[in-house]
């Protein structure tokens, strides 16, 4: 099961054909207004955006910049939220 | 001693009359008449080859050999030829003893393999030269079932024979002949099927699922720059090729390069050049 979890990217553990796929996660806040791809790669651990063949692609998406409030008078960086944005999942490898 | 010969005075001395048309009414006369009309025998001719002349006349061999040479090389049908010994004919011909000239004719009445080739029931030998022997060059084969070769029924099913039909399914039997099996397909569609070779080797191997060189998705993307643009195909494997083929002159010099990043579920394109450029994708497996 892939989903959101704050800035990060997160799968739970499961077996597929490759081997088993420990839980982990991935942060995006570093890839503000890019468009993010995940993968598995062939170690089965998370990858982002690689240039490299890799076992499975999980999920792609347009990770947004985080919003800018203006507090009392100055500008303060919300929390980057990605709860709302459309994220493409695909199907775990069996 | 011999008696004198009496002189012949009248026409009524002469007891012996010749047959025909002498005329001659006393033996001088008689004889006479018949030394002008007889063949003369500086006229007899022993030319084989006769001619046209009305005053020669031809020996008995003359004309023998005359008639001989144009019965020569005519074709004279010799009857059936049973060819399962697999050799031409060598004996039954029209010259001396049975031997085999040029224009001795049979017709196969037992199929059989002469000089290699086989040779149907039907099928004809004629000899082109005199003595022909078994080389095949002396003899001439005219195929009497040039479009087909007819096909017993009783070699349906039978080794080296042609396999049958039950209920449309193909029959094939194992190597016994002692089970059959059949091989049929409830598809209502049109189908390839493709099978190995003696030596387990198929042919046209791009039409088979899997296979080296088969496309298993085409389809149109749009070039998306160094953003990529994702094509999910789920092959299970990165075991395959990607062939990229931007569409439409307004690509021409605005693609850049080309690259791709695979997985077993989707292939990402990348160029380096501009957006928004149609392309052609062709995903084909490598065995």
């Amino acid at each position: 099961m892939t989903r959101i979890n704050g800035t990060k990217l997160a799968i739970a553990g499961f077996t597929c054909k490759k081997g088993k796929v420990s839980a982990q996660e991935v942060d995006l806040s570093a890839h503000q207004g890019q468009v993010v791809r995940v993968y598995l790669d062939d170690n089965l651990r998370l990858v982002i955006n690689p240039q490299h063949d890799c076992y499975w692609q999980l999920a792609e998406m347009l990770v947004p910049y985080a919003s800018i409030d203006e507090i009392n008078g100055e500008r303060v960086t919300l929390p980057l939220d990605l709860t709302n944005i459309d994220i493409t999942l695909f199907n775990l490898p069996n | 001693m011999l008696a004198k010969p009496v002189p012949i005075s009248s026409a009524s001395q002469v007891t012996n009359v010749p047959s025909g048309d002498v005329e001659a009414i006393n033996v001088q006369a008689a004889i006479s008449e018949l030394d002008t009309e007889k063949e003369a025998v500086a006229n007899k001719s022993v030319d084989t080859a006769l001619g046209t002349s009305d005053v020669l006349y031809p020996s008995q061999k003359a004309v023998k050999s005359y008639a001989d040479s144009k019965l020569v090389g005519l074709l004279d049908y010799r009857g059936a030829y049973n060819a399962s010994g697999n050799t031409y004919p060598a004996s039954g011909g029209s010259g001396d003893a049975g031997a085999v000239l040029k224009g001795d004719m049979w017709v196969i009445s037992v199929a059989g393999i002469l000089s290699g080739a086989a040779i149907h029931i039907g099928d004809s030998l004629i000899a082109n030269v005199d003595t022909p022997g078994q080389t095949a060059g002396n003899w001439n084969t005219l195929n009497a079932n040039v479009a087909y070769v007819p096909e017993d029924q009783a070699s349906k099913d039978a080794s080296g024979g042609y396999a049958g039909l039950t209920a449309l399914k193909l029959n094939l039997k194992n190597v016994l002949g002692t089970i059959i099996n059949f091989f049929s397909t409830s598809s209502t569609a049109a189908r390839t099927w493709t099978m190995p070779d003696k030596d387990g080797t198929v042919a046209m191997t791009s039409d088979i699922t899997g296979a080296n060189g088969y496309v298993f998705q085409t389809g149109g993307i749009t070039l998306n720059g160094q953003i990529g643009v994702t094509v999910t195909h789920n092959k299970g494997d990165t075991s395959y090729l990607v062939k990229i083929s931007p569409t439409g002159l307004t690509a021409l010099g605005k693609v850049g390069d080309i690259a791709y990043v695979k997985s077993a579920n989707t292939v990402v394109v990348y160029n380096s050049g501009q957006a928004n450029l149609s392309a052609d994708v062709e995903l084909s497996a490598i065995a």
